[in-house]
């Protein structure tokens, strides 16, 4: 049972009594949260907790509390941009819109369908997504839709393909509330989805369960409430679970009967982890032998198992294998479909997934294969188009497009609600494809990506629309629209359906193509498209989705309230006109082809693989001798377009900084909050230091939040562009780097002392000594040359966790500075 | 068509002769797609020289030739971005090494309206990938 008491979070700033509570759903992580929009005199004003609503049951995120803000902030844009002489300057819908139409009809005469490129988002509604899909698809006849999803989660769409034959996380949080054993993987929940993390410590000091591993290269305040904490090598993840089955395998803990009715490929996985013993995977992610025995142990005798992965799964070398690993465990225990067990890779985004189920990104709507002609079929008579205007094969990721962008091959590239300079890996390189390509940007906010937008066309946010989402386990919530958009503001899905009007879409029969006005109406169209797929929804509707706070997919005649697990009957998508997709190697990503899906023989029963070990490609060396990963803060939101404009937010993480261990910081004589220069070999930036022992020696960690073009703070201008070879995620968390210390000469004249120079410059006499590797006394002549940091800051950020009753927690431990008289 | 498979087939040998050129943990990946490849296009070639050519089985060859390119394919610009980030290897070696892969994907281009002409346009969407064999699109 979840949660023991409702607990209603308000965040409300009103001059008297407020109009009314409107329902909504949290547009923030991908957890979400009921809640209701407060509004007085048609502004948005605050937000309480639905305290019905099963997940959350009223509590909220500090991102969800705070995220109104932005809807009232004074620096929004109420009309569209056109770039005119090199500035961009205010223009009509109809000026702007028109300009969008001229532009794709050009691309479309001179390149083709895949000239065009829609880059979305994963915090959009479902409608939004659908209409994308369906313009896109069989108005425009691209594929190349794309999203921030592919930075997100692309690999938990991969992994599920790969060893269920469809998308749909198998499990849900109410496993999460019976199970014995949860292992999160990769993913610091504290931080990233701190409803989620209280409903389980909630649990946790009420009964003693679940018992909780945490893997993961820092030490996360997650990893601080583990039972069993592996803190691993960069780039290991693969090496830890190959070892973990190794054992799992040699001491007989598997379901041999399972395994024999339910899967195909168990001799893969034999074979690949036959030389994975303690000894070597401990050689390979500095985990000790016996400690990773101990993991096997517990994920071996568990009678039921939840295994959770996000980003520190996804950004990483070998991320689909790694999550496909994951699969494999559960697979091989037997715990799956059961309640209290089954894999659960989460999403970062409020509905990344609801992009993927709806055909915005990814394969076609509802779960169907672009490889497989009999989909392609019925997608052509449910949108009453030909055939052939349905473009095959599988999406490419942004990686790829930008590629398509530098050589020229994109003529019109849309992105909507994302701040792809920001968030891209090496973003120099992708700011350079996005100057050689006109950029359509919907954003209610002037960022770093408006700066190469061709035009800018200006979206209601949260609480001015209405729509559904999908949650990070299937569910799907309904937001209401609480207040109207200010004036000139259109929604994202109004800003579609005008622009397939103008283009003058048209089906097969010369009638328009999109024929529904309202988020609604589109719903109930994507209800049919969904009938007798896996994300089947043909049961559902507003009302009820009001009604019940949410229901998970699929939500069908058979299963009118919903699912809240996947495969109980242990009945796999794996026919193959049932798959979503024929798959790829897991080795090298190549496509498999339909036959070679079919001789896998699988037809209904899950697929096992053997998983092989390949380590990061850019590893440090002696120019770059630490490891650079990136990551996200309690108290910001991706690129902090929303969250930045907080108050409250922004003034307890104002900035970018480089967390480094408290034994590199010493033998680089770099104190706490002094700048430093941090270097890749695709560029560098300049942040303030925080000293800490959550992050292991030699590595460095950066928040990705902080980029604007001009402070130099961006994680991406050192980060690599690789990605997996499967679901093209860009592996944000491995790549070299060196770090130094930025700091002015000081030559001191003879009415300076050692003592006045420390003073003067906020330090200690030991910090100053320490900054220059002196030993007491701090002795410094008239003429010698000391060193000063060029600035220092407090890089002090609190910690929230609720869970432990509002305690003070130091995040991090401040360097000892240990000097001692020899 | 002959000529342009035998071509291809002498570009994947002169790569797989001097491979790996920086044993680099990419190049694991990049491997069994290069000897893959090679092994297709042989098979192709054989089965052109025959009289009455295997067109099932040839469409199986072609499905998986164009698959491992598209795997390829982001496998290579990464290598070659790796490659020069990393040092490892002189620049004018990864710049001839990814004319290389570029000419192999002109080549697969310039057969795309023959194996149009052996199976028809609709086949030949679910043999060639859509940016091997992509057109001037929809016209509004």
């Amino acid at each position: 049972m979840n949660w023991e008491k409702s607990r209603v979070d308000i965040n409300l700033y009103s001059q008297g009594d407020i109009d009314q509570w409107v329902y909504s759903t949290c547009n923030i992580c991908s957890i979400g949260c009921g809640c209701y929009i407060g509004v007085k005199d048609n502004k948005i004003v605050g937000i309480k907790g639905n305290e019905d609503h099963d997940i959350n049951r009223g509590r909220l995120d500090p991102k969800g509390e705070n995220q109104w803000y932005a809807n009232n902030s004074q620096d929004r844009l109420t009309t569209p941009l056109i770039r005119k002489d090199g500035t961009l300057q205010p223009a009509s819908w109809d000026e702007a819109m028109n300009l969008i139409v001229t532009r794709t009809k050009e691309t479309l005469r001179t390149i083709g369908s895949d000239g065009i490129a829609f880059y979305s988002t994963g915090q959009g509604t479902l409608e939004t997504y659908y209409t994308i899909a369906k313009i896109g698809r069989a108005g425009l006849r691209s594929h190349l839709l794309d999203a921030n999803t592919r930075l997100c989660t692309a690999t938990t769409e991969w992994c599920l393909f790969q060893s269920f034959g469809s998308d749909g996380v198998p499990s849900s949080f109410e496993d999460v509330d019976l199970t014995d054993t949860i292992m999160f993987f990769g993913h610091n929940p504290a931080e990233t989805g701190t409803v989620f993390f209280e409903r389980i410590m909630e649990r946790k000091r009420r009964t003693g369960k679940p018992y909780i591993i945490a893997v993961d290269v820092r030490k996360t305040l997650t990893a601080k409430e583990a039972d069993l904490f592996l803190q691993l090598k960069p780039g290991t993840n693969l090496a830890l679970l190959n070892g973990i089955v190794h054992l799992l395998l040699k001491n007989g803990w598997v379901d041999k009967d399972f395994i024999g009715k339910h899967t195909v490929g168990f001799e893969r996985i034999h074979w690949a982890t036959e030389a994975w013993t303690p000894s070597m995977a401990e050689t390979v992610t500095g985990i000790p032998g016996h400690i990773i025995e101990m993991a096997a142990q517990v994920i071996g005798k568990t009678n039921s198992l939840v295994c959770t992965t996000l980003q520190g799964a996804y950004q990483t070398a070998d991320a689909t294998s790694t999550c496909v690993a994951i699969n494999n465990i559960h697979l091989i225990r037997g715990l799956i479909g059961k309640p209290g067990s089954g894999p659960l890779h989460m999403a970062g985004q409020p509905s990344s997934s609801g992009n993927r189920t709806v055909g915005g990104v990814g394969t076609y709507p509802g779960n169907r294969n672009p490889g497989n002609p009999k989909h392609i079929k019925e997608m052509a008579e449910l949108w009453n188009v030909n055939t052939s205007d349905l473009e095959v094969g599988p999406e490419k990721g942004i990686e790829e497009i930008v590629h398509l962008m530098e050589i020229g091959k994109i003529g019109l590239f849309w992105n909507i609600n994302t701040n792809p300079m920001a968030s891209l890996p090496n973003r120099q390189r992708a700011k350079k494809a996005f100057e050689n390509t006109f950029v359509v940007v919907q954003d209610p906010f002037l960022t770093e990506t408006t700066e190469v937008a061709d035009i800018v066309l200006p979206p209601a946010i949260w609480g001015e629309k209405e729509g559904t989402m999908e949650n990070a386990d299937r569910t799907i919530n309904l937001l209401t629209k609480a207040v109207d958009p200010p004036n000139g503001i259109k929604s994202d899905f109004g800003i579609l359906l005008d622009f397939a009007k103008r283009m003058g879409f048209k089906d097969k029969d010369g009638k328009p193509l999109i024929t529904y006005e309202t988020p609604e109406q589109c719903f109930e169209e994507w209800k049919k498209v969904s009938k007798g797929r896996p994300s089947d929804m043909s049961a559902a509707t507003y009302e009820k989705l009001k009604k019940y706070n949410g229901l998970r997919w699929p939500i069908d005649e058979k299963h009118p309230l919903g699912t809240p697990r996947l495969y109980s009957d242990f009945k796999f998508h794996t026919f193959p006109d049932d798959a979503q997709s024929y798959g790829k190697d897991l080795f090298t990503g190549r496509p498999r082809t339909k036959e070679e899906f079919e001789s896998m023989q699988a037809n209904g029963r899950a697929i096992l693989y053997g998983t092989h070990y390949v380590p990061p490609l850019e590893q440090p060396r002696e120019e770059y001798p630490f490891w650079l990963t990136t990551g996200r803060l309690v108290w910001h939101w991706h690129t902090r377009t929303k969250t930045g404009r907080s108050p409250y937010l922004q003034m307890i993480a104002p900035e970018g900084y480089a967390e480094i261990n408290i034994v590199d910081a010493e033998n680089l004589g770099i104190i706490p909050g002094e700048l430093v220069k941090v270097s890749s070999p695709r560029g560098s930036i300049k942040v303030p230091a925080r000293v800490v022992d959550t992050v292991q020696p030699g590595l460095i960690f950066v928040p990705f939040h902080y980029g604007t073009w001009e402070n130099n703070q961006s994680a991406n201008e050192l980060t690599v562009d690789f990605t997996d070879p499967l679901s093209k995620q860009p592996t944000f968390k491995q790549c070299s780097c060196k770090i130094k210390p930025v700091r002015n000469k000081i030559m001191i004249s003879e009415n300076q002392t050692f003592e006045n120079i420390a003073e003067i410059n906020g330090l200690s006499l030991e910090e100053l000594a320490k900054i220059n590797q002196m030993i007491p006394p701090y002795r410094a002549d008239i003429g010698d040359q000391i060193e000063v940091p060029l600035s220092r800051a407090n890089v002090e950020i609190p910690p929230y966790m609720p869970y432990r009753n509002i305690e003070r927690y130091p995040h991090f431990s401040q360097a000892e500075l240990p000097f001692e008289k020899e | 068509m002959y000529y342009t498979i035998a071509r291809t087939y002498q570009i994947f040998q002169y790569i797989l002769a001097n491979f790996p050129i920086n044993n680099n943990p990419l190049e694991s990946r990049i491997r069994p797609l290069l000897y893959e490849s090679n092994h297709v296009i042989y098979q192709i070639l054989l089965i052109l020289h025959q009289s009455q050519p295997n067109l099932h089985q040839l469409k199986q060859l072609f499905s998986v030739l164009y698959r491992d390119d598209e795997a390829l394919d982001p496998l290579i610009r990464e290598w070659g971005r790796a490659s020069i980030w990393m040092e490892i290897t002189p620049s004018n070696v990864v710049q001839h090494r990814l004319d290389l892969y570029q000419s192999i994907q002109k080549d697969l281009e310039r057969l795309v309206p023959y194996i149009k002409g052996i199976y028809g346009e609709e086949d030949t969407r679910y043999i060639v990938p859509p940016l091997y064999r992509k057109e001037v699109g929809a016209n509004y």
